[in-house]
């Protein structure tokens, strides 16, 4: 397989990288949408990334279960690089995944430390699998 | 509608000085890293 970036892609990265480093978690992989497509047998496009860090700020909301709530310095990191991105992208349309907290990648929703949207199963498609 | 009152004035802010940008839609994702989605790279049909 092939894995190539929109053209789309091209100026949001420059973008960003003009206004600081950009820690790229992962792009595209096999598993398709929402980072890209599958166009045919050997050909994958991708329009997706998953951004760690951005111009010096840590994107991370994971916290210990026992923690009353999420480090305040984490926080504050995940929202200064939040918005940071957004106020260095070029014109174009966008979906935003915005950073939930938790235990780990996967782990359970925790409301109560929700920083960005309410914890709200219906609406969230990762959430389908809970009560 | 963003929780933390820094965070949901952050991300306004962000949005209306950039204008250009538009976001067309917000949701939860994972705990490290912010999605981004754009949307101007999918085949158009």
């Amino acid at each position: 397989m092939t894995y190539i970036l929109a053209n789309a892609m091209f100026p949001v990265l420059a973008s960003l990288a003009q206004g600081g480093v950009v820690q790229i978690l992962s792009l595209m992989d096999n598993r398709g949408a929402p980072h890209g497509q599958v166009v045919d047998d050997n050909l994958a496009v991708c329009w997706g990334v998953d951004i760690a860090g951005y111009a010096g700020n840590t994107i991370n909301l994971v916290n210990a279960a026992s923690d009353d709530k999420v480090p305040p310095e984490k926080v504050a990191s995940t929202i200064a690089g939040v918005a940071a991105v957004i106020a260095n992208l070029p014109a174009g349309r966008y979906r935003l995944g915005l950073t939930r907290p938790s235990t780990g990648a996967g782990g359970p929703p925790m409301p109560s430390k929700d920083v960005f949207l309410l914890y709200n199963p219906p609406q969230f498609p990762m959430y389908a699998h809970l009560p | 509608m963003i929780v933390n009152p820094e965070a949901r004035t952050a991300i306004e802010q962000a949005i209306s000085l950039n204008a250009k940008a538009n976001i067309e839609a917000q949701f939860e994702d994972g705990v490290d890293h912010l999605h981004l989605e754009v949307w101007d790279g999918r085949p158009q049909r």
